[in-house]
């Protein structure tokens, strides 16, 4: 369970965000609205990326007040990833592995799910943009968290992973009841997801049942 | 001029000038300003018995071309970073003009980019006419037109070969992890990137330190005038830091979300910036005890330290701009100057530590920007 009590952010005393009261399930959410509405805010905030006001509370756990805890339950994919040019792939996976105690066969699973094997231990300055992407968004899936955020997922995939993430996201959701929360201007094409839709506009949010 | 030429300046030569301002003002600082009284000279003598022994020793002027190739190595460096930049993707547009009429448009970007070389070679040529030996001033003439025309050459390269990275290795398939940890990254960055910035800071630091404490006598042993141009040594860290704070909120925005509590992200930096200060402190343990007094040779270390950890924690606060972080660093070097003077050099260590933990407390979760 998400929950947001009195959260605003500012930037340079101009709000761009206000949630006075939010509560969200373990769901799968499809984040909408214009350019410069603020999803990337919204997605930055709660991965813990950026400070805020208010309070945000993952199954009970305060960011503010435990920042460990909680971002033990949150992985978040950026949008326009960047990464040091002479870390290899292998090498910032086994960071992440690490970190999050994810199984190796995990590792492996998902290597082979998004088919990196053969650019996975070159140095990141080689990849093109679609590879990093891909990269981060694997990293987002390691481990099991309570909560994924995914940033424009879907910008410059192929299109065969464009159609393995809806998959992906619909195993974690079922096997560790992970609650997602992605933006994306292109359409999601899934048929068997059940997604909600969150409404981003004039600096609130709005749940669409 | 051309509007190539122009935009190519704009990009790759005024942006160098103003992110090296810093250096060379430090460089001319050194060679200028902080030459007083040489054995009775002034600073003209100094300079010119500096290009004579240049001139007329080799291996003095195989060392002045160490440096040049360097800093040839420094503006390689700088280019090919410029070039790979993601808002820089446009300059492909470069590798369709004509190979000749690039490679002469990259020799002019260069030799701008060597003015200050070449101004110091003006220097030792006319000291060379001064000394009736300007013959010998050709093979340093040459050594930079070589470098001028090998980097423009290589630039080239880079702009007609973007992304050239060498083979493909062969797949894998199974998974092998690798020890990885966060200082780990920061320290291969630095290894990678920033080796030049480091040797110039170390090389200084380092040597001064050694030179100024050898030549203390037992019976003046006074260090004031050390503590002053050691911490001006440690003080030029904060330029690395700055970058490293910039490349970290770029490249490493990933790891404010990872779960490490705030002492073990702490601890991260505490070993990023040990493993920085061990060329000091091999320079210290060598001075130590002949030279240097035991309690001395810890506040140099304790000073050291706890200034690097204050300057990243700074970054913290607000990611000031270069002028203001500079600026910020000289009000550091006033603070430093008055705690020599009197005498309270292990109070500021005191401070600085303390500082450097409280400000990482309280700006670390609250840092944005």
């Amino acid at each position: 369970m998400l929950q947001f009590d009195h959260v605003t952010k500012n930037y340079d005393r101009q709000q761009v965000l206000e949630i006075s009261k939010l509560e969200l399930g373990r769901n799968i959410y499809w984040l909408q609205g214009i350019n410069g509405s603020g999803k990337t805010t919204f997605l930055s905030m709660l991965a813990g990326m950026i400070p805020f006001t208010g309070d945000i509370l993952l199954d009970g756990i305060n960011l503010r007040q435990n920042p460990l805890p909680y971002r033990r339950l949150v992985n978040f994919a950026e949008a326009e990833p960047q990464y040091p040019d002479f870390l290899t792939g292998t090498e910032l996976i086994s960071f992440f592995q690490e970190i999050r105690n994810a199984a190796l066969v995990q590792i492996d699973l998902l290597i082979n799910i998004f088919k990196m094997h053969r650019f996975i231990s070159q140095p990141i300055g080689t990849y093109s943009s679609g590879m990093i992407k891909k990269l981060s968004l694997m990293l987002a899936f390691i481990g099991k968290p309570a909560l994924i955020l995914l940033d424009e997922p879907l910008a410059t995939l192929d299109e065969g992973s464009i159609h393995i993430l809806p998959e992906l996201i619909k195993a974690y959701h079922k096997e560790f009841n992970t609650c997602f929360i992605f933006s994306s201007h292109q359409p999601f094409k899934s048929y068997t997801l059940a997604i909600q839709k969150i409404l981003i506009s004039d600096q609130s949010l709005q749940l669409i049942t | 001029m051309s509007i190539t030429r122009k935009i190519l300046i704009k990009i790759f030569v005024k942006p160098f000038y103003r992110q090296h301002a810093g250096l060379f003002v430090f460089l001319f600082i050194i060679l200028f300003g902080a030459v007083g009284m040489v054995d009775g000279a002034g600073l003209m003598a100094f300079h010119i018995s500096l290009v004579q022994g240049m001139l007329k020793n080799i291996y003095f002027l195989l060392l002045v071309f160490f440096i040049w190739s360097l800093y040839a190595k420094k503006t390689e460096q700088y280019i090919g970073n410029i070039l790979r930049r993601p808002d820089y993707l446009f300059l492909h547009m470069l590798s369709q003009i004509e190979r000749g009429k690039l490679f002469w448009q990259m020799v002019w970007i260069q030799f701008l980019l060597f003015l200050p070389v070449t101004v110091y070679l003006v220097i030792i040529f006319a000291a060379g006419i001064y000394l009736h030996v300007w013959l010998n001033c050709l093979p340093a003439l040459f050594f930079l037109v070589a470098l001028i025309l090998v980097c423009a050459g290589w630039n080239v390269y880079q702009i007609l070969h973007p992304g050239h990275s060498g083979r493909i290795k062969k797949e894998i398939i199974t998974f092998r992890p690798r020890e990885t940890s966060y200082w780990s990254l920061v320290i291969r960055y630095i290894w990678k990137e920033k080796k030049l910035l480091v040797a110039g800071i170390k090389i200084y630091s380092c040597l001064i330190l050694y030179e100024m404490v050898i030549n203390q006598t037992k019976v003046e042993y006074d260090l004031s005038m050390i503590w002053l141009f050691f911490s001006f040594g440690i003080l030029s860290h904060g330029l690395l830091i700055y970058q490293l704070r910039n490349m970290e909120e770029t490249r490493l925005t990933f790891y404010r979300t990872v779960p490490r509590s705030l002492l073990n992200r702490f601890l991260q930096y505490a070993h990023i910036y040990l493993i920085l200060l061990i060329p000091e402190f091999i320079t210290i343990l060598i001075l130590t005890p002949f030279y240097l007094h035991f309690s001395d040779a810890i506040l140099f270390i304790l000073f050291s330290y706890s200034l690097l950890l204050f300057l990243n924690s700074l970054l913290f606060i607000q990611f000031f701009r270069i002028k203001d972080y500079l600026k910020i660093i000289l009000c550091i070097f006033l603070l430093i100057y008055f705690c020599v003077l009197t005498v309270s050099i292990p109070v500021l260590c005191f401070f600085l530590f303390l500082s450097s933990i409280g400000i990482f407390q309280k700006r670390y979760y609250r840092f944005e920007r």
